[in-house]
Formats: C-alpha cells, sequence, structure tokens
C-alpha cells in the first residue's frame, strides 16, 4: 500500500518536474537579463516546493482516498438493489457500531470471535472492534471529550461512578424489560445502577476476595484454616517460621476492605465516601498489626516479590488474602502447590469484596437499537458459556455460576462470597479514595503514624476536599 | 528594513515560507493550539466527562493550588529531585567525558557503555532498578555485607525519590557525556601543549582549562538538565504504579497534574499545575541563562 502511493508520488513528481522545466527553458529563452536568473532560481524553488506538497498530498489524500476507492466496485452492487428496493419494502438499515475492550489476547480473541457470531445472527448490523492498549480508561475519557467514543465499551465497576456522574452511560432499564435480569447476581447489578436507581450497565463478569492457604504449610504446623481474626493472628504467628512468613498481604484498600466490613463499618453514606468511622479504624489499626515488623507476615514489596501470587506460589508465605485470578495464575506458575480457599477470618459478620466489569452504552451513540442488541447479546448465556470454559473470571449469571462452580470445583468459594461482599466503587471520585485511604495504610505501616483513627481523618478530609472540587 | 523592497528577495522569503507551512501549521495545531487551551482551561471548572457543565471560576484553580498539601509536596519532590540529580549528573557526566576522551585503549566501549542507558526505554529502566533495589536484590544484598537492614526502596517512603534520582542519574548521564565529549573535541590541543610546557599537571589542566572552556556545553547542560528533571514523570509512575506513592513520596509536579486531569478528570486544575510548572522551568532558564552570560562577561 505505502509503496504503490509512493511510487504514484514520484511520478506526479517527476510528471511536475518535466512541466516547470520546459516552462523554466521558455521564460529563460524571453528572458536573459539577471531578474530572469534570479526569478528562475524562484521559480526552480517554487516548482520544487509545490511539487513536493503535491507529492505529499497525494501521498495522503491518494492513500487514504484508496481503500474506499478499491471498495466502490463492490459498494454499488450490494446498495443498487436496496436502493431499489427501499421504496416498496423498506427493510432494516444496515448500521455499524463500535466496541471498545481491554486488548490482551485473551479479549481480543473472545470478542472477535463473539461479535461475528453476533453478526451471523444480526446481518444488518456491523460491530467492529476496538482493542484499546495502553491504559483504557485514559483513552475512553479523551475520546468521549471530543464525543468519539465507541458505542459499546467495557466498564469496570471501580470507574464506572465518574462516568455515570457525567451522563456518559445510556440508562439501559427500557431495553431491559425482556431480558432475564433475575439471573444475574444482585449484586453485580447493583453495581452499576446510577444514584437514580437506573441500570448502566450489564454485568460481564466479576471475581470475589477469599483466603489463600497452602495446605501442607497448615497441616505441618498443625494450624486449622482460621475462621476469625484470632483465629488468623494466631495461625500466622504459628506459621511464621524458619524463615517463612504466616501471611503475604497488598498492603491496600482493594485487599482491607473486607476487614472493614466484618468489623461492621462500611465505606459509602448517603452516596458519599465516609471511610474514617471507629469501625474502619479499629479495623486498620488489626491489619497493620498484622505486617507491622514483619513478624507474622509482610508486603510483596517487603518479600522482594511482585505480587501476593508470587510470595504465595514459592511458598514464602502460608497464606494470602486476593482475589479469584490468582487461581489460574498458580496453576500456570506454582502447579505442583496444594492449596486451598476459604471465606476471610471475620469479625462480626463475613465479609468479602467484588470486582466486576460490564457492558456499557455510551449516552451518545447514535444507534441505541444496535447497540443495546450487542450488549445484551454478549451477556446471554450462550456468551458466558465462553466466560466459564476459558476459566478466568466468573461469569455474572447464577445459572452460569452453577455451570462454572461443577467445573471448577475449588473455585466455587468464590460464588459463596458473593452475597456478603462489598463493591470496589466509591462513587465520582473512587480514585482519590483508594489513594487517601492507601496512604493512610501506608503511614501506619512505613510512614511513623501510630493512630489509625487520625489516619483515616486525615483521608476523609482529603476525600471530602477532592470531593468539593469536583 | 527594506528586505520587501527587492523583487527577488521577496520571491525568496514567498519560497521560505511555503517551505516552512507545512511545519508550523503542524506545530499551530498540535503544540500552539493545545497550550492556548490548557490555558484557557486553567480558568474553568472543566470535568473532561462533562465539558457542557463546565464554568468560569477565574484565578480558583491557582489559589486552590497553593492551599493543596499534595502539590507543596510534590513541589518540594520536584525540587529536591532536580536539585540532586542536575548537580550530580553533570559532574558524573563530565567525569566520564575526560575518561572517554583519553586515548586508551577500547575507548569505543566506554563511549558506547556509558551511551546504552540513554537508549533504554525509562519503562525497561524502571523495571530493572526495581529489580535491582528489591529485598532480595543485589543492591541490599551488598549493602547488608556491611550490616545494613534491607528495605524495599520503591515501597518505602524513605528511600523512593532517592531510587528515582539514582535511576535518572544512571540513564541521562550518557547523553549529557556525550555533549561534554563533543566540546571537547573543540578545545585545541595546542592549549593544553601550552600548559604542559608551563609545567601544569593534568588536574590543573582540567579545571584551569577544560573546565572553562566548556562553559558553554555547561550551560546547555544545566540548562536542560533542569528542564528535563522538572518535568519528571515516567520514572515516578513506574516506580509507584501511577499513584505517586507511598505516600506521595514520588508525587511529583507532572504526575500530580496527570493524577488530577486524568485520574479525577479535573482538566482545568490539572492545567493550571501545568501553567505554574512552565513559569517556574522559564524563569529558571531565564535566570541560569543570566548568571551563565554575566560569567561568561567577567
Amino acid at each position: 500500500m505505502f509503496r504503490k502511493c509512493a511510487g504514484m508520488a514520484m511520478e506526479v513528481y517527476e510528471k511536475f518536474q518535466k512541466v516547470s522545466e520546459v516552462s523554466m527553458c521558455h521564460k529563460h529563452k524571453s528572458n536573459k537579463n539577471i531578474k530572469g536568473e534570479s526569478s528562475m532560481t524562484l521559480k526552480k524553488m517554487l516548482s520544487l516546493s509545490m511539487a513536493t506538497v503535491m507529492a505529499s498530498s497525494v501521498l495522503l489524500a491518494g492513500c487514504g482516498a484508496k481503500e474506499p476507492a478499491q471498495a466502490t466496485p463492490d459498494a454499488p452492487k450490494v446498495e443498487t438493489p436496496k436502493a431499489k428496493a427501499d421504496e416498496p419494502a423498506a427493510p432494516v438499515e444496515s448500521v455499524e457500531i463500535s466496541i471498545a475492550h481491554f486488548s490482551d489476547p485473551f479479549e481480543t480473541e473472545t470478542v472477535a470471535k463473539q461479535i461475528d457470531l453476533f453478526m451471523q445472527q444480526n446481518p444488518n448490523i456491523k460491530v467492529v472492534a476496538e482493542p484499546i492498549t495502553g491504559d483504557f480508561w485514559e483513552v475512553l475519557k479523551t475520546r468521549m471529550a471530543s464525543n468519539n467514543e465507541p458505542d459499546v465499551f467495557y466498564m469496570d465497576v471501580f470507574q464506572a461512578g465518574s462516568f455515570m456522574d457525567a451522563d456518559r452511560l445510556l440508562a439501559l432499564d427500557e431495553h431491559l424489560t425482556d431480558y432475564d435480569m433475575d439471573d444475574f447476581y444482585g449484586s453485580l447489578v447493583d453495581a452499576f445502577k446510577g444514584t437514580d436507581g437506573k441500570i448502566y450497565g450489564i454485568p460481564k463478569d466479576f471475581n470475589t476476595l477469599l483466603l489463600y492457604y497452602n495446605k501442607k504449610m497448615l497441616a505441618d504446623a498443625g494450624v486449622e484454616v482460621p475462621k476469625t481474626w484470632d483465629d488468623l493472628t494466631a495461625a500466622a504467628t504459628k506459621l511464621s517460621t524458619g524463615g517463612k512468613k504466616g501471611l503475604v498481604l497488598q498492603n491496600e484498600l482493594p485487599r482491607f476492605q473486607p476487614f472493614f466490613f466484618s468489623n461492621g463499618g462500611s465505606m459509602m453514606k448517603d452516596g458519599k465516601p465516609v471511610v474514617n468511622s471507629p469501625e474502619n479504624a479499629e479495623a486498620l489499626a488489626y491489619w497493620v498489626s498484622l505486617l507491622k515488623d514483619g513478624k507474622i507476615g509482610d508486603t510483596p514489596a517487603n518479600l522482594g516479590v511482585g505480587w501476593d501470587g508470587d510470595a504465595f506460589g514459592q511458598e514464602m508465605v502460608a497464606m494470602t488474602v486476593e482475589g479469584g485470578w490468582m487461581v489460574p495464575y498458580l496453576r500456570e506458575t506454582a502447579p505442583d502447590l496444594d492449596f486451598g480457599v476459604a471465606q476471610i477470618p471475620m469479625k462480626k459478620n463475613p465479609a468479602s469484596m467484588v470486582f466486576t466489569v460490564a457492558y456499557a452504552v455510551s449516552a451518545n451513540t447514535k444507534q441505541v437499537e444496535a447497540s443495546t442488541k450487542l450488549a445484551k447479546f454478549l451477556s446471554n448465556k450462550e456468551m458466558q458459556q465462553i466466560v466459564v470454559d476459558a476459566g478466568r473470571a466468573m461469569p455474572s449469571r447464577k445459572s452460569m455460576g452453577e455451570i462454572f462452580s461443577q467445573k471448577y470445583p475449588d473455585r466455587a468459594e468464590f460464588f459463596v462470597a458473593v452475597p456478603h461482599a462489598s463493591a470496589f466503587n466509591y462513587g465520582v471520585i473512587s480514585p482519590a479514595v483508594v489513594k487517601e485511604v492507601n496512604d493512610a495504610a501506608v503511614g501506619l505501616l512505613q510512614g511513623g503514624a501510630t493512630d489509625a483513627q487520625k489516619a483515616l481523618d486525615q483521608a476523609q478530609a482529603n476525600i471530602d476536599a477532592a470531593l468539593a472540587a469536583q | 528594513m527594506n528586505r520587501w523592497k527587492s523583487p527577488r528577495l521577496r520571491q525568496d522569503m514567498i519560497a521560505a515560507y511555503i517551505l516552512v507551512l507545512p511545519m508550523v501549521l503542524f506545530i499551530l495545531v498540535f503544540t500552539i493550539g493545545p497550550v492556548i487551551y490548557a490555558f484557557l482551561l486553567s480558568f474553568q471548572n472543566f470535568n473532561m466527562l462533562a465539558p457542557q457543565r463546565s464554568t468560569f471560576i477565574g484565578l480558583k484553580n491557582y489559589t486552590d493550588l497553593f492551599k493543596d498539601p499534595v502539590f507543596k509536596k510534590a513541589l518540594m519532590n520536584t525540587f529536591t529531585y532536580a536539585g540532586i540529580v542536575v548537580p550530580v549528573q553533570t559532574c558524573i557526566a563530565l567525569v566520564l567525558a575526560v575518561v572517554a576522551n583519553q586515548n586508551i585503549r577500547g575507548k569505543t566501549f566506554y563511549r558506547v557503555a556509558y551511551y546504552l542507558p540513554a537508549v533504554t526505554s525509562a519503562v525497561a529502566v524502571a523495571a530493572m532498578f526495581m529489580f535491582l533495589f528489591n529485598t532480595r536484590g543485589l543492591v541490599n544484598r551488598f549493602f547488608s555485607i556491611f550490616g545494613f537492614q534491607s528495605v524495599s526502596w520503591f515501597a518505602n517512603p524513605k528511600y523512593a525519590l532517592p531510587l528515582a534520582m539514582i535511576m535518572a542519574i544512571w540513564s541521562t548521564v550518557g547523553t549529557l557525556m556525550l555533549i561534554f565529549l563533543a566540546g571537547m573535541q573543540d578545545i585545541p590541543e595546542s592549549v593544553y601543549e601550552a600548559a604542559d610546557v608551563d609545567g601544569a599537571n593534568k588536574i590543573v589542566q582540567f579545571f584551569s582549562i577544560t573546565v572553562p572552556l566548556l562553559r558553554e556545553k555547561t550551560m546547555f547542560v544545566v540548562l536542560i538538565g533542569f528542564i528535563g528533571t522538572l518535568q519528571m514523570f515516567d520514572q515516578a509512575y513506574v516506580i509507584s504504579q501511577g499513584t505517586g506513592g507511598p505516600i506521595n513520596a514520588t508525587m511529583t509536579v507532572v504526575l500530580f497534574l496527570y493524577l488530577k486531569a486524568f485520574g479525577e478528570n479535573r482538566m482545568g486544575y490539572g492545567s493550571a499545575a501545568a501553567f505554574v510548572l512552565f513559569i517556574i522551568i522559564f524563569a529558571l532558564t531565564v535566570v541560569q541563562k543570566l548568571v551563565f552570560e554575566r560569567k561568561a562577561e567577567s
């Protein structure tokens, strides 16, 4: 393609040179004074620059135009009969919509497969897949800023708040009247409800947090799987021997939030993030006590690994709190590891956390019908079977969850956590909330702060300031 | 000015303008235009996702900035970072240039070896440094010989910024060395020969000949050093996984404005931070230019 265009440009350039040479010879004969000389150099330069500009414009315009130009021979064939048929029968107009998705190889392949099936069933709708490399949210936001976003896109529950707040997502309720939303886990559907109670996304899949434990290490130390906070401290202490540690924990909100809720705490009040309840402070103090000085537990960074999965997979530690995504990772990197999962040790009530992504439709889309149809199609049972077969994230439908649990019995426990799992979503400014609470936790562990309540009060003050500035 | 009076010159000018036109258009559309737009945004309460809700709020973004403790921390970090990195990297680059300028065996190898970090992507460098500086990494093992306790450099609020400094120095020294090396090629051999005759040793020669004659190059190196370090982003982004953590230890001004603009959708606030940084860099550049020029006169 490029070579062809370059060749074309060269041809134009050569032709132009010939023309200008002729004109210059002519000029030279008629004008033999010095002035003529100078105008000749100018002419030469002008013609050269003109030729360059022309060549480049040919290169640009020509190359751009080439694609549709090649397509024209076929296009009329399809469209002419349609145009004729248009008058009497008025058939369905063919439309084109786009879907933006995460760009890892698995998603790209899956989405390609799914939209092929969709287009077979809906020949009048053409779907273009747009895998977004780099920072998905940054790209999506900038494209929205220029009103150039895709019709359908993935929406993380963590990001959903700011998109809903800015009226960027289409409320799907009226399009879901004929759809079996009852089959979806209620907490997942709720996660994508706006402050107005409308549904802004159809859950695609999800993961929850559980306690992972190394069966052999626990058996060797004669430790039962911990069920309460006291059990957990005792077990971690007993398991911290011979250079091993009881626990590895990522010192961040999306790991310790279940401890807040287990202690009767919460993250949101009246639709606003409120993080500094005494229950939360008590839970955070407990969490930090597990990691303090690296005696019974430590962070992945202090253990010299990238994340929990490596520390646990390499048997440096006996236990961790992690999401369902760690199971496939461990199967791959530590195939011989004998591990189990259990509900996170609790204080007052059982707790976990849910991470989920939905199919959302742009509020801007011109193809509401086709776009909602695609979103519904992608989350139907047949498509979720693909999610089940891949064994990665867990399907968002209860009926498919049962199939998933049967297929992967060792991951059934992750579904048990759903009813008591809190969402990874703090409204409009989720990123700021996570950052502030993380800073509080890091300050308590490494920054010399000692009072969890004060640390969370400071975080709350910063969150309020960020919220006021919105 | 009567350059437009001569027809020949006028025609040349027209040709010249036609030739520069594409580049000028390119700069207007992709650089000047966005700068002006960002300047306008900095007076607005502009949410990237909801531009229709944006309102003109005058200087509020700017006054808010100087009340924002995180922005103050970011300024502190950035100045600390620049204040340490620039002198250190300039000195090391000068020394390396002297070494690479000697007629020693394998000097091409040294030149390539010193320059190699400059052509390595910042992300790859950061990944390598995180490997070297983690608790089980080479650096901690080395220090543990002397009885130091292992620390996780990038996860520890005390060591994260120093780690970013080490990374920056390591990766930019090569380019600066190249500039010094080019400057040294311009110093005539005869000056050194005369100094030899006068009995000046190598160290005296370095301070009395090489350093003063490289003044212009030094100014350039310090200038681009400051401009580059005040805009530090990539190392901080990689070390902190985009958060500026631990507890804002690696929060720089550019990372701050990025997080405000793209994380919290506060484009106006982010733009204001960008203009504060621009004014600081601009002022520093002018001051440095004046200082160096005054020195050159004396």
